[in-house]
């Protein structure tokens, strides 16, 4: 019988299952608060949830928190991702760059990036430049590994027969090594946009003014339960969404790769 | 990262650990201020972690140290025993994995807070957060090898006729090479949380001291945080590696790399 029903459930790791989780989640949180009769500030029904998520949208911080955080996400992600682009390039193609750039990668892949948190506090105060630090600091590992893996793992009877054919240069470059390395370059940026997701909302927790991290701890100090789930569930959705962005992307960008859920 | 044409020439290798800390003397010369030291030198941050390591280091690794094994252990549990469920049994299938698939987007770091009004500042809203960020990266993994079983090896072990424990072995064995890459990928992000935890839920450990530091701007204390923590994070590492390699032999050693 469950294999029936197992036919018709969304595929694993997709929207339309997360979805049906979180309904899930809301009816056992809900008949959970309501048959306990929990108190509030443990465990708020999600009504009083979905009425703190309205007060703070009316009165406009929502709307500045979520700009700050996706400010400082977007800025961090651009300029990590950039540098571990280029670091990955010269990791796979130049052996002398790539010695001189392996041992500082190892040496600094060890620093945790929220060990950074105090440090760009006192560096830079409250602005989003130390979030900004740490969040780029999140992404630049992940994806210089996995842009030099791309690369090295190319196929060489792939190159081969392009240099057979006379390919060199820039259409070697735009039209085999590319296309060849994408998919894998692109599950480095897929886990860095994660990583950096996640880096903007610890990064908030201290020393900062606004943004959703700002919102959950500022809540939590005021014994505000329901801000601080009305805040993480819209962590979640932008979660959400921006693994959509990515999954989306590599539709377009490599249809010939495979991708699956878990 | 081995590159086929050999290993990379030494002197470059040199070369490298050489411009780390020439770059660190140099920015530490370029922000030199006697009132307020922004960027210490080495020698100051080597001075800063002999004082600290007469008074409270010590008990600061003991303390993240605690909430890192004990949040990893019991997360890594939970994580492969809903990971073998999952992978093995329908039924749990069905419920539990699109509750994964929602829960996995809210990041268990942002359940501290969350964490701190339901357990109070204290050992457990730091373990809890731990807890979750292991149970997520094993579950994920445990799924992926628990169903992949080869259907050869299944097929071998019906017709020895095994009885229900030592099927159960058969299959957690055929998962392990996925449920121990799993579990080094949690080792690593478990740290990343304790830091993150003990800095917003804590008066003792590592991110503690880092936080303490930060408030009366001794930014040699944060870096002797800083650099205990990713020692600490390589050995574990290496060591969790070294006991990969002595215990179970049989997986290559680099699938996990």
């Amino acid at each position: 019988m469950t294999g029936r029903i197992a036919r018709l459930l969304p595929s694993p790791g997709g929207i339309a299952s997360a979805a049906l989780g979180f309904a899930i989640l809301v009816a056992l949180w809900w008949s959970t608060s309501a048959l306990f009769h929990v108190r509030a500030v443990i465990l708020p029904s999600p009504p009083a949830v979905w009425q703190a998520l309205l007060e703070m949208a009316e009165a406009g911080s929502l709307r500045q928190d979520v700009l700050t955080s996706l400010s400082e996400l977007a800025w961090g992600f651009l300029i990590g991702a950039s540098a571990g682009l280029l670091a990955g390039v010269a990791l796979a193609r130049s052996r002398a760059l790539g010695a001189f750039l392996e041992p500082l990668i190892e040496t600094f892949r060890f620093i945790v990036p929220f060990s950074l948190v105090p440090l760009v506090v006192v560096w830079f105060g409250v602005s989003i430049a130390g979030k900004i630090f740490v969040v780029g600091y999140a992404c630049v590992f992940v994806v210089a590994i996995n842009t030099a893996a791309a690369i090295q793992g190319i196929d060489p009877l792939v190159l081969k027969a392009a240099d057979m054919l006379g390919v060199r240069g820039w259409r070697l470059l735009l039209q085999v090594v590319v296309p060849a390395a994408l998919p894998r370059i692109l599950t480095g940026l897929q886990l860095a946009l994660a990583y950096a997701w996640v880096s903007v909302i610890a990064a908030e927790y201290v020393g900062s003014s606004a943004g959703l991290g700002y919102l959950i701890t500022n809540a939590q100090s005021g014994l505000e339960t329901a801000k601080v789930m009305a805040g993480m569930v819209v962590i979640g959705i932008l979660g959400i969404c921006f693994s959509q962005l990515i999954i989306l992307a590599r539709r377009i960008a490599v249809p010939y790769a495979t991708s699956s859920g878990w | 990262m081995k590159r086929p044409g050999g290993s990379a020439p030494a002197g470059i290798r040199l070369a490298a650990v050489g411009f780390i800390l020439a770059g660190w003397v140099v920015l530490a010369w370029a922000f030199h201020s006697p009132r307020l030291e922004l960027f210490p030198a080495p020698w100051l941050v080597a001075v800063r972690f002999v004082e600290l390591s007469r008074t409270e280091l010590g008990a600061d690794i003991l303390a993240s140290l605690g909430v890192a094994a004990g949040g990893w252990a019991l997360g890594c549990l939970l994580g492969v025993a809903l990971g073998l469920l999952i992978g093995r049994v329908a039924l749990a299938r069905l419920v539990l994995r699109p509750l994964i698939d929602f829960l996995r987007f809210i990041s268990p770091l942002a359940w501290v807070p969350l964490a701190i009004l339901w357990f109070g500042i204290g050992y457990w809203s730091k373990a809890s957060i731990i807890v979750l960020i292991s149970m997520f990266t094993v579950v994920v993994n445990t799924v992926q090898g628990a169903s992949a079983m080869d259907s050869e090896t299944g097929k071998a072990s019906r017709s020895l006729r095994l009885r229900l424990p030592q099927r159960m072995e058969v299959g957690l064995m055929s998962a392990m090479p996925d449920i121990l890459v799993g579990l080094r990928y949690a080792l690593g992000a478990a740290w990343g949380g304790v830091v993150l935890s003990e800095l917003v839920a804590g008066n003792t450990g590592l991110g503690a001291l880092e936080g303490y530091g930060g408030q009366s701007f001794d930014v040699a204390q944060i870096m002797v945080g800083m650099l205990t923590l990713a020692v600490l994070g390589y050995v574990a590492n290496w060591g969790f590696m070294r006991l990969q390699r002595r215990l179970f032999p049989w997986i290559i050693a680099n699938r996990a790399s």
